[in-house]
């Protein structure tokens, strides 16, 4: 019992690593995912392959071949980059081939008679994405979304393999120290959970907000 | 000198052709009904008046501003944009956008396309509303109006572009049938300020009361254009004959 309390600090210390990793990949993520599917819904053939070819790669892909092929491959090629930034590439690029289609899938459930009402004024396509379209698909993209962000939390665990100090890498080398990996890594769990809980909370009320105009 | 100049609009959808050189004149403050069974092309030729639906082949000509059918580029684009600001389109199934108020769906034009000041779009947006009978429902979502009200503020979205054409894409088609009339009347009252309209609509009573000029269309071509008087009383193409004769019933 003593041993989960004396862990707590050190182990917050590493939950505010893992958090941050998990928001500064989904916020890059996000913008990859966005340019990825309008490039996937693009009138240019070129893009669309290019894009298609990309979320193949990685969805087809494990993550943990990613973060290696970033953290070990890459040096190869001359680009060494430290553990954390390493560890935000490779999980950035892996969130945003799945953001990228929870964003077609929104963009495309969106009625295209909103795409024409937005020329009939006269708008550009990129006005019109960006006033029309995209402000409706947020709605519907949220959940999945969401979903997303709660498993990169999750996933941030796979670049303790690369040396970061997040909270599975940190919660191991107490257990070198003390040998009680039951009771550790179950703390390790329940942190996680409260974690995807709560962030799961959030999204339920940002959900609510965002539907409030299409309420009857 | 015509306002609305079409020539020569071809249009295929897959290996149907749905417009078979079409050529349409249309006068300054003129209202135009078209009629036709669906499948007609009447649609499709509204749409291909605005490139909302590229046509193959044809020239349109919308207040001077001249517009060929053709490839894509950038000083076309340019082009289509312009004839766009200067022509009002109505959809059969309003198209609000769902996410914005009545009053912020009319200052949207204005504000993204024309660059005016938040004030001035309210300015106009206030004014369009009162217009269409709808003060008291600014602040209001699309999906708290009816479908009357929906196409009014769609009506109005349209004139907050200050457009010298209104194109109607069956107006009032999708409305229940005690919510027509009040389309119509805000249709009927542009029509009396002298806005130059063209109407796809199935209304014969509108048609009768305020259209210039009718055209029949049917199978791609336009088979009658005349008066009302002449289109309803005493039509020359069998074709017409059966059409009215189908929708008198």
């Amino acid at each position: 019992m003593l041993l989960l309390i004396d862990s707590l600090p050190i182990l917050a210390q590493a939950a505010v690593i893992t958090v941050f990793l998990a928001i500064v990949s989904m916020v890059m993520g996000l913008i990859i995912g966005l340019f990825v599917a309008l490039a996937r819904i693009s009138s240019n053939q070129w893009f669309r392959r290019l894009a298609m070819a990309y979320v193949s790669l990685i969805r087809g892909t494990p993550l943990l071949v990613q973060i290696y092929v970033v953290y070990y491959g890459l040096p190869q090629v001359g680009i060494s980059l430290d553990p954390i930034p390493s560890g935000i590439l490779a999980l950035s690029i892996n969130a945003g081939a799945y953001l990228s289609e929870s964003f077609r899938a929104a963009i495309e459930s969106v009625d295209k008679g909103q795409m024409e009402a937005s020329f009939s004024l006269g708008m550009t396509y990129p006005e019109a994405l960006r006033r029309i379209i995209l402000p409706q698909c947020i709605r519907t993209a949220l959940p999945t979304v969401g979903n997303t962000f709660i498993g990169l939390l999750k996933d941030t665990s796979l670049v303790s393999v690369i040396t970061v100090t997040e909270l599975l890498q940190s919660a191991s080398l107490i257990i070198a120290r003390t040998f009680q990996p039951l009771l550790l890594y179950l703390e390790v769990g329940f942190i996680y959970w409260v974690f995807s809980t709560g962030f799961s909370m959030i999204q339920d009320r940002i959900e609510l907000r965002a539907a409030r105009h299409v309420r009857k | 000198m015509a306002i609305i100049e079409v020539s020569g609009i071809h249009k295929k959808f897959g290996n149907s052709e749905v417009l078979k050189d079409i050529c349409l004149e249309v006068e300054e403050s003129q209202v135009v009904v078209i009629m036709g069974p669906s499948g007609s092309g009447k649609s499709t030729l509204l749409r291909c008046m605005t490139f909302l639906e590229e046509p193959d082949a044809g020239v349109v000509r919308m207040d001077g501003l001249e517009v060929q059918a053709g490839s894509p580029d950038r000083y076309r684009h340019k082009l289509i944009r312009q004839l766009r600001q200067n022509t009002g389109f109505v959809f059969q199934h309003f198209n609000l956008f769902p996410h914005k108020t009545a009053l912020e769906n009319i200052m949207e034009g204005p504000l993204v396309v024309k660059k005016a000041s938040e004030k001035e779009a309210k300015e106009l947006a206030e004014e369009l509303l009162r217009k269409v009978g709808l003060s008291d429902r600014a602040s209001h979502y699309p999906a708290l109006l009816s479908g009357g009200q929906q196409q009014r503020v769609a009506i109005a979205r349209a004139l907050a572009m200050q457009p010298k054409v209104m194109l109607y894409d069956e107006p009032t088609s999708a409305l229940d049938p005690e919510l027509v009339r009040e389309v119509l009347q805000v249709m009927k009252a542009l029509a009396n300020e002298g806005m130059t309209m063209v109407v796809v609509t199935h209304e014969m009573a509108f048609a009768k009361e305020v259209a210039d000029r009718v055209i029949f269309m049917d199978d791609g071509y336009v088979v009658e254009d005349g008066t009302a008087k002449e289109i309803f009383e005493s039509p020359v193409e069998e074709r017409t004959r059966k059409f009215l004769n189908a929708i008198a019933i």
